[in-house]
């Protein structure tokens, strides 16, 4: 049987933050590149053909600011860098094991169909860290889906109970690029607002459902992810559990937080912000 | 809809309390008030119209315990103590004017001052673009500050022509003709001057006895009357290597901040360093045109300001291939004479593309700044900026 092609990226931010990738995956990884997103100046050790700078490719969104992973996925696509296999999109702050490129392999090999999307990291979907991380999930898909979140989420959450945290997925090309066509057009209603970013992954899950996908979890950690938020963004249920001085989101903090995220939706909506 | 349709078809939820939101927002006691009376719509129902028309937009609660949870919220994420000792709140908010209106209605209603909103915005923009946000009027003078190129001969001698747009006779006095005069090495120079300004001419004239002052019509900004001294040089037969291109840019309508640092930085840069820029060209057939640090600006060609329409237009129009929107902006530069002449042969620009007077960008003329740079590349000559040519000193 033929070894699944994989298309390996990681998506980065800033070209500082390369080498130091680089020692960490060195090897792990073949046939690695990275996406260099922003319009930061680079001058890595790494050889350019390891590089893809979006802001250099002749079809790229660059100039909608708060997108983050989403410009590199934006950018493979629309540019066609590879148009078959799989396509593994992790991010820079993703710490992978030795054995991370054959348990996927293999991981790949056992699924019978293409319908299907690969993540490392889980989480129940019914949660606030899910439903209302940012405003911008829910008021992007009422406005151009006219899909109402919580409902959704309820219909679905026995079947699919988990949704992949963080954009470190493996999915097959073809469900790769339509994922890219039907998420594009949510974007113009965050992309000029830093709590957008926090959308892609979440969408990854309202997507797989719509299309009745398979949201599959490796079985084996083999990928762990440090969060270094070194672009400085935090969610709003972030915010809200700093000012709370708290790690974790207790039920006495339902009620204040429900009344915090429902005052954004409601002003946000209002087109104000 | 109007109040009264309002009041029949929408129910006032059980959260919103009108008492609390008469008392908190004063301005709303008289609103529709007499309409009301008179309609028999209950107070309730004319405050949430108020509310859903006005108030949420607006940043208003609804309720007392929404003010304070929401407040909280407000107080954290724009805490002072964040705020950096030289940021330099007035400089930054004339610097960016979009930050005006950032979470503007939900600071007002929240207590937060302009200082901490406008440096929550600034963690914001240094985000995306580090390097142009500047917190105070220090680190943009810095940013745009003069870098001493290493003196060098040029071998051999280097032709070169100086063409200026003086339109602004301030500019002119106050500092680019200082500027001109520190130049140690020959060059030639030519000046467009407005026609309405024939005292300015003869100001240039006296100043710079063997200058060609050229007196024009206030059209197509510093671009047209560029065009108009190459067709003359063109047309007498003369020849050069090289032409620097400088004007005595000012804003009316846009960042007079960064315009202002902008052209000084420019002026500085590549008057000051002329015989390094000219050694360097010289020396590198491939070097097509240098610009002033900090000046090169690469765009998408969805972006407002890309001016993309107009670019391809005059792109289309003189036969340019190249389709980037990677250019240096405020059109001041150092560039080859054989290049840059070919806009001026023929008439392939007339003069009825240009727009006339003063225009915020995206027209002809700000195509013209993008096209300079395809016209370059499409000579398979590269651009670079004078710090990217300035050797590391190892030492």
């Amino acid at each position: 049987m033929l070894e699944p092609k994989i298309y390996y990226y990681i998506v980065c931010h800033d070209p500082r933050l390369i080498d130091e990738c680089e020692k960490s995956v060195s090897g792990k990884l073949p046939g690695l590149q990275y996406v260099l997103v922003g319009r930061q100046p680079y001058s890595s050790v790494l050889d350019r053909e390891k590089m893809i700078v979006c802001n250099e490719l002749s079809d790229n969104i660059e100039h909608l600011p708060n997108l983050c992973s989403f410009t590199a996925w934006y950018a493979i696509r629309k540019n066609r860098l590879p148009t078959d296999g799989y396509v593994c999109l992790l991010e820079y702050d993703s710490k992978v094991g030795t054995n991370f490129d054959s348990i996927n392999k293999r991981l790949l090999s056992e699924q019978t169909n293409n319908r299907f999307m690969l993540g490392y990291l889980k989480a129940p979907v019914d949660h606030p860290v899910f439903l209302k991380s940012t405003p911008w999930l829910e008021i992007s898909l009422r406005q151009e889906l006219n899909i109402d979140l919580a409902s959704l989420v309820a219909c679905h959450k026995q079947k699919n109970p988990f949704w992949i945290t963080t954009t470190n997925v493996t999915i097959p090309w073809s469900i790769f690029s339509d994922f890219v066509d039907w998420y594009l057009p949510l974007t113009k209603t965050f992309a000029r607002d830093p709590w957008g970013v926090f959308v892609q992954e979440r969408a990854l899950y309202v997507y797989s459902v719509l299309h009745h996908l398979e949201i599959k979890f490796s079985e084996v950690q083999i990928l762990d992810h440090a969060e270094s938020k070194s672009h400085g963004l935090v969610d709003l249920y972030g915010d809200f559990l700093k000012l709370r001085g708290s790690g974790v989101f207790n039920h006495e903090m339902e009620s204040d937080y429900d009344v915090l995220y429902r005052y954004f939706i409601e002003t946000m909506t209002h087109g104000s912000s | 809809m109007d109040l009264l349709e309002f009041s029949k078809q929408v129910v006032v939820p059980d959260d919103f309390d009108a008492r609390f939101y008469e008392k908190s927002h004063p301005e709303v006691v008289g609103f529709y008030r007499q309409g009301a009376i008179e309609q028999g719509v209950s107070n309730e129902h004319r405050l949430y119209f108020h509310f859903v028309k006005y108030g949420r937009r607006g940043g208003y609660f609804k309720n007392s315990v929404e003010q304070k949870i929401v407040q909280a919220f407000f107080r954290h994420r724009f805490d002072p103590s964040h705020v950096a000792g030289d940021f330099d709140e007035i400089f930054y908010e004339k610097m960016y004017r979009e930050s005006t209106q950032y979470y503007q209605p939900f600071c007002q209603h929240n207590g937060i001052q302009s200082r901490e909103r406008l440096y929550h915005h600034y963690k914001y923009l240094k985000r995306l673009s580090p390097l142009m946000i500047f917190k105070n009027e220090r680190e943009l003078a810095d940013h745009f500050r003069f870098i001493e190129a290493p003196k060098v001969k040029i071998i051999p001698p280097a032709r070169l022509a100086v063409v200026v747009h003086a339109y602004y006779e301030d500019i002119w006095e106050n500092e680019l003709s200082k500027e001109l005069k520190l130049i140690d090495i020959d060059f030639d120079l030519y000046v467009s001057v407005p026609a309405s300004n024939p005292e300015l001419a003869r100001k240039i004239k006296s100043e710079f006895p063997g200058s060609e002052v050229l007196l024009v019509d206030n059209r197509g900004a510093d671009i047209l009357p560029f065009l108009e001294i190459l067709k003359g040089i063109v047309a007498g037969s003369r020849a050069y290597d090289f032409v620097l291109k400088l004007h005595t840019k000012k804003t009316a309508t846009g960042n007079f901040l960064l315009t202002t640092y902008l052209r000084r930085g420019c002026y500085r840069n590549m008057c000051g360093n002329l015989g390094f820029i000219l050694s360097m060209m010289r020396g590198d057939d491939q070097l097509g045109m240098v610009g002033a640090p900090h000046t090169r600006i690469i765009l998408h060609r969805e972006e407002d300001y890309a001016n993309s329409r107009n670019f391809d237009w005059v792109r289309e129009r003189l036969g340019i291939l190249d389709d980037r929107i990677d250019f240096i902006f405020g059109t001041m530069f150092m560039i080859r004479f054989e290049i840059c002449k070919e806009l001026a042969v023929g008439d392939i620009i007339g003069r009825d593309i240009f727009q006339d007077g003063h225009q915020p960008d995206g027209t002809t003329a700000h195509a013209f700044e993008r096209i300079f740079a395809s016209v370059v590349r499409d000579h398979n000559k590269r651009i670079a900026l004078l710090d990217e040519l300035i050797p590391i000193d190892e030492g």
